[in-house]
């Protein structure tokens, strides 16, 4: 479980989150909507522990997030907004490499990195090195890079950019898998029939501020919006003149 | 587990810098050119030393036949001299004309003549034979001049009150010494860059292409990352190193200092005192250049601060070279200083205290420490993540 707790985060004079809490229970997958620099990524990054709040904590398994990093971090599978690659290294390479800096052994890697590999669709760059990969390219093996150890938790950072078609269902696929292995799933995007389609909860941030949070059809009641996507732009739009 | 973590590093790092040709460009290169300039102007120099009883040939115009004379005896060629001297000398025809009077001088005249030197004082090749008709003329003018004295009854001496003389004092080793003043530089500065394209890459490499920040998510603390990294690049440096203390051995080996006196020592036993004396320069060097390359943001802004290594070992180059025989024991608990020292010696065949390696060793280890640490600590500022 993933506890955030009273979340405030401000650059200077600006406030980038205000008095953010939410949970995130084990089993299910929640999507983080936000207009572009609602807050999405700089709440990501704190939890993950690489931005320290201003104010509040963040727990994940009960760990503290700021003074317990590197265990806290054993549980986080992340894939950080614009994630590079070693492009001198392949795809399999790439994603061994930080399947060694969890502590995997050779065995679980070679299975791990096969697996993912299979399933996200790599056979054909596997092999190759990663400079002159396309972004969906990038974007798989990044993504495989970031959950190669099984995590318990996975937060990922609008992980459908720049993929086709295909790859885009593989991921969907990877994610009911990760639920249903028990595994929570944290995923900020910008599309909205993704979001309805795979999430157990909605959070909806505007602002800095969490303005709305429940399952899909929770929100919708609560704006009187009939689809997702009209219900955002209302909480989001009126978050904005609100605080303009 | 964080050994095999700092594995896992150190393993990537060294995998990916060996596929990396431009960085690899970047450090083996240097030492091969460096190495031929070294050996193409100390063989120069060598030459020039070598040749004190060159060939003067120059040009005449007018006539002296004693003066003639003087010079033909000190080997000084004589040609006739073009119609214009001085035009021919501007335009470049010849390069220099000796116009003397252009009556001949009659048998035992003691009326002054006149001997003009021509030349372009910017053409750099012709002050060595200006300076030799030079000496020669004055030479002359103080012998005749005594030879007109004590034929009227005076002593010779009356016209030479100050008698001067040159002697020079050094040994062939200190001549050595002064030739081989830029060896020690040379393999410094080998030391200190060998790693640079690997360690920026490393650091600003990381993050230019964005890889820090998933990098530092796993599980591994700030200081495992570094040494990991630290331990390739001072890997590589050594590499580098070896291959410069080489191309060095060969080009000393082949350089003819014993035409002018000189033992220079390229024996295994000093080459191998070099490549000891130069591996704690290698870990400072690895440990700035991670230090420095974390601070920047690109491959570009990294170039700015690595030029400050470079300069690094040029201070104390200048300090002995400028001051010789400033040595003093202190000088090699001072990382680069004392080197200077010590590897010429070693170079000359001279040898090592074994204190020297200790004082090395033992005055690079708080520098390496300092650095990495800084290192370590600069890694996880949000700055240098997201800046």
């Amino acid at each position: 479980m993933i506890e955030i707790e009273q979340i405030s985060k401000s650059f200077g004079k600006v406030q980038a989150l205000n008095n953010v809490s939410m949970t995130i229970g084990n089993g299910e997958i929640v999507g983080l909507l936000g207009l572009n620099g609602a807050g999405k990524t700089t709440l990501m990054r704190i939890i993950y522990g690489l931005l320290a709040p201003t104010v509040g904590t963040v727990k994940v398994d009960g760990l503290n997030v700021a003074t317990q990093a590197e265990q806290a971090r054993l549980q986080l599978g992340v894939l950080p907004d614009g994630a590079g690659l070693y492009k001198r290294l392949t795809a399999r390479e790439n994603i061994a490499y930080f399947a060694r800096l969890q502590g995997m052994n050779e065995a679980a890697i070679t299975d791990s990195t096969d697996q993912l590999i299979d399933i996200l669709r790599m056979d054909n760059i596997a092999e190759r090195y990663s400079d002159g990969f396309s972004l969906g390219e990038r974007m798989k093996t990044a993504l495989a890079r970031a959950i190669v150890h099984k995590p318990q938790h996975v937060l990922l950072d609008e992980p459908t950019n720049g993929l086709d078609v295909i790859t885009t269902r593989a991921v969907r696929a990877l994610l009911r898998q990760l639920k249903s292995e028990g595994r929570s799933v944290l995923f900020s995007s910008h599309l909205m029939y993704e979001v309805e389609n795979l999430c157990d909860r909605v959070l909806i941030i505007s602002g800095g501020q969490l303005v709305a949070g429940g399952r899909v059809e929770d929100v919708l009641h609560s704006a009187g919006c009939n689809s997702l996507e009209e219900a955002f732009v209302a909480l989001s739009q009126a978050e904005v003149s609100h605080v303009v | 587990m964080w050994f095999k973590q700092l594995r896992a590093v150190w393993n990537k790092e060294l995998g990916d810098a060996v596929r990396d040709k431009r960085a690899m460009k970047i450090a083996f290169l240097p030492p091969v050119y460096m190495v031929l300039f070294f050996a193409v102007g100390i063989g120069f120099a060598i030459h020039l030393q070598n040749n004190e009883e060159r060939d003067i040939e120059i040009h005449l115009a007018g006539q002296d036949a004693p003066l003639e004379a003087w010079l033909t005896e000190n080997s000084i060629t004589l040609n006739p001299a073009p119609e214009d001297p001085y035009g021919a000398v501007e335009s470049g025809e010849v390069e220099f004309v000796l116009v003397l009077n252009t009556e001949p001088v009659a048998a035992g005249s003691k009326e002054p003549r006149s001997a003009t030197m021509v030349y372009n004082a910017s053409n750099q090749s012709v002050h060595g034979s200006v300076g030799e008709v030079r000496r020669l003329l004055y030479q002359y003018n103080s012998m005749e001049a005594g030879i007109n004295i004590l034929a009227r009854g005076l002593s010779p001496k009356l016209i030479n009150p100050v008698s001067v003389r040159e002697a020079n004092v050094a040994s062939d080793q200190q001549m050595g010494g002064l030739i081989l003043g830029g060896v020690p530089l040379l393999l410094l500065m080998c030391a200190m860059m060998g790693s640079v394209g690997f360690a920026v890459d490393m650091t600003a490499g990381e993050r230019e292409r964005h890889s820090l920040e998933p990098l530092l998510i796993n599980p591994v603390p700030s200081m495992t990352l570094i040494l990991g990294k630290w331990l390739a690049a001072v890997a590589l440096t050594l590499a580098v190193v070896l291959v410069c203390i080489l191309l060095m051995s060969i080009a000393l080996y082949f350089l003819p200092f014993d035409k002018i006196g000189l033992r220079v020592s390229v024996s295994a036993g000093a080459m191998l005192g070099v490549f000891l004396s130069l591996m704690p320069i290698a870990a400072i060097a690895a440990a700035l250049q991670l230090v420095l390359g974390i601070l920047s943001r690109s491959f570009k802004d990294a170039q700015t601060y690595m030029s400050f290594l470079i300069v690094l070992p040029m201070v104390p180059f200048f300090v002995v070279v400028t001051n010789p025989g400033i040595y003093e024991t202190w000088h090699l608990w001072v990382p680069m200083l004392g080197h200077q020292t010590v590897l010429r010696n070693l170079l000359l065949g001279e040898g090592a205290e074994f204190m020297a390696f200790i004082a090395f060793t033992v005055s690079a280890i708080p520098v390496v420490l300092i650095a990495l640490w800084l290192a370590a600590k600069q890694v996880r500022r949000a700055k240098i993540i997201y800046g």
